[in-house]
């Protein structure tokens, strides 16, 4: 039943965020001096902002935003944490010990200082690398490169951790035996075995991002206005907490909502495809 | 039987002898990082003052010894670090790096430390809670858990300070350091923690159940609660610890973001302003001490774990 709901609002979500393209931009772009801060309505069932625009509107267009970050900071951790993983699995002892230390060492700093460091540090001259994009982008992009050298370590460990529980596994010595070569062992034994771990992980690394930049936004250190994000938003409404505390709840509502539904939906497919814990269930 | 102690007491030793080694090699690479950070990357600290006259330039890089060869620059750095030296503060003069860390450390570390036991004693209850007296509703608790787990922290901090300033008629964004104003914070700073942890204590717990040692005990007699309670936690034990350790680097993170609602002089707000006022020595020095401090934390926990959970090998 839970799982059922969780399918059918981020479906509805994403219908959404991209429908929102099809709206007139001036409801929630423009400003109007005479519904400042008004309460939520049926027009608006967040109410709108300190400068007039309709806040459900604006908390659709933040997601365009904040969903495409979360997913290309996720993707290149994949790409990156997983080849990384992967190599040193391959590695001698030795060399995968030292490797696993600078791992450790990184994911012993807390990933919000890390995170404060790298993008302080790197944003200005990162966004520099991308001026051949349109402004708005430059800042999105270089952002999504600094959650991303702040976030691979995690994969990479978890790959690592996957692929050598794999090697150790009896039927790996059967392969070997029976003459199978690196390629078949890879994708005829490994990966099977791995994909489904793999995929959720990197699909639980999406809210994390997506957290990791409501955070920074909400900091002051992440997207600016006159873009927008749902970290830009928490942290409007932020300022106008004791004036109007709805320009916090709605961002808040559906954000808490959309990162809950994730979660739960991608342990529901790995509950229903992992063969062991598939069994575990019946 | 007694070879077979002496046997497992070495065996103790070689592993703390290894974490030691570990950890110190840890503590290099820790330094190494930070020193690349300081030296290496697009952020040179000269580069990075922007506006600033190429002779200030130049006496920041000759104070870091940033124009020396790069083995020489380390093994400098590292002396200074050995020697207690981080530097100066760029935003308070003629405050060291060293003397505000410390300053900071002191409230941060009491908050986590109070949070810290607060997630401990409440998710451990929490799941035993769960699984003994409401065994039948125990999904309820785990939908509960997640739920609570998917809401950001900057998401609930808003609406929690917000519900009491409506109930009650005050803004609790005041820290005095009187009892009361220690309340939301820790309670806001403990939350995450505390589901964290139950949800990692309850999978283990529930591997556990139903296990033939459980019910070998169930036939014996023993109550539900001291199964659960006693036996199958001390079988989760190894797990809990190591989760216990990942929690802190949350609690230190949690407390940067707490620090800086409540405007708490602690670690956080340090680290807040020495990023708004682009203070290099204080940041990295701040990302050398968290780092170090989780890195010591780790391996105490490790320690802890090692002597705490059962051992095969005395089972004799």
């Amino acid at each position: 039943m839970l799982n059922k709901f969780c399918h059918i609002y981020l479906l509805v979500f994403i219908l959404a965020v991209i429908g929102i393209n099809f709206v007139d931009a001036g409801a929630y772009t423009s400003v109007q001096a005479n519904k400042m801060m008004a309460g939520p309505s049926w027009i608006a069932p967040f109410g709108f902002d300190a400068l007039g625009r309709n806040l459900f509107l604006r908390t659709l267009f933040s997601a365009q935003v904040s969903l495409f970050l979360g997913l290309v900071s996720a993707v290149s951790c994949l790409l990156f944490g997983f080849v990384f993983g992967w190599t040193i699995s391959l590695l001698p002892k030795i060399a995968q010990n030292i490797f696993l230390r600078f791992l450790e060492i990184c994911l012993s700093i807390p990933s919000l200082l890390l995170l404060l460091v790298v993008s302080v540090l790197w944003q200005e001259k990162l966004s520099g690398y991308f001026s051949f994009l349109p402004s708005a982008w430059q800042n999105i992009l270089a952002l999504a490169v600094c959650l991303s050298v702040c976030g691979w370590f995690s994969f990479a460990r978890f790959s690592w951790r996957v692929l050598a529980e794999q090697k150790q596994m009896p039927y790996m010595q059967s392969a070997l035996v029976i003459g199978a070569t690196p390629t078949q062992m890879w994708w005829k034994y490994i990966w099977p075995n791995v994909r489904i771990d793999v995929m959720v992980f990197f699909g639980l690394q999406i809210p994390h991002f997506l957290l990791a930049e409501g955070l920074l936004s909400f900091l002051g250190f992440g997207i600016h206005s006159p873009q927008s994000s749902w970290g830009l938003l928490f942290f409007d409404g932020w300022k106008m907490i004791t004036v109007a505390p709805h320009l916090i709840v709605g961002p808040a509502l559906i954000f808490s909502v959309t990162v809950f539904c994730l979660v739960y939906s991608l342990y529901g497919y790995q509950k229903t495809q992992d063969p062991i814990l598939r069994w575990q269930t019946y | 039987m007694k070879n077979k102690i002496h046997g497992h007491l070495n065996s103790k030793l070689i592993t703390i002898l290894s974490r030691l080694l570990q950890l110190s090699l840890s503590f290099v690479i820790l330094f190494l990082f930070v020193f690349i950070l300081l030296r290496q990357l697009p952020a040179d600290v000269s580069q990075s003052e922007n506006g600033v006259d190429s002779v200030v330039t130049e006496q920041i890089k000759n104070r870091l010894q940033l124009n020396d060869q790069g083995h020489l620059s380390f093994a400098h750095y590292l002396q200074n670090i050995v020697s207690g030296d981080l530097g100066q503060s760029y935003s308070r003069p003629g405050r060291s790096v060293v003397g505000l860390l410390f300053d900071g450390s002191q409230l941060t570390f009491v908050m986590a430390g109070i949070s810290f036991f607060i997630s401990v004693l409440v998710s451990y209850g929490l799941i035993v809670f769960s699984r003994t007296v409401m065994a039948s509703q125990r999904k309820i608790m785990d939908y509960i858990l997640m739920a609570v787990s998917s809401v950001p922290l900057f998401c609930l901090a808003p609406l929690l300070i917000w519900y009491v300033a409506a109930a009650h008629d005050y803004f609790p964004l005041v820290f005095d350091g009187t009892v009361s104003s220690w309340f939301l914070p820790v309670f806001l700073l403990s939350l995450k923690p505390t589901v964290s942890l139950a949800r990692h204590l309850g999978e283990r717990m529930d591997a556990e159940h139903f296990s033939t040692s459980n019910q070998w005990l169930r036939s014996l007699g023993f109550s539900e609660f001291k199964i659960v309670g006693f036996f199958s936690f001390l079988k989760a034990s190894s797990g809990y610890f190591s989760q216990m350790s990942l929690v802190l680097i949350h609690l230190l993170s949690g407390s940067f973001f707490i620090e800086n609602i409540y405007g708490i002089t602690g670690l956080g707000r340090l680290t807040f302003e020495s990023v708004m006022h682009r203070d290099w020595p204080l940041l990295l020095g701040l990302t050398l001490w968290v780092g170090a401090c989780v890195m010591l934390v780790h391996f105490l926990f490790d320690m802890v774990a090692l002597f705490v959970t059962r051992n095969k090998g005395m089972e004799i």
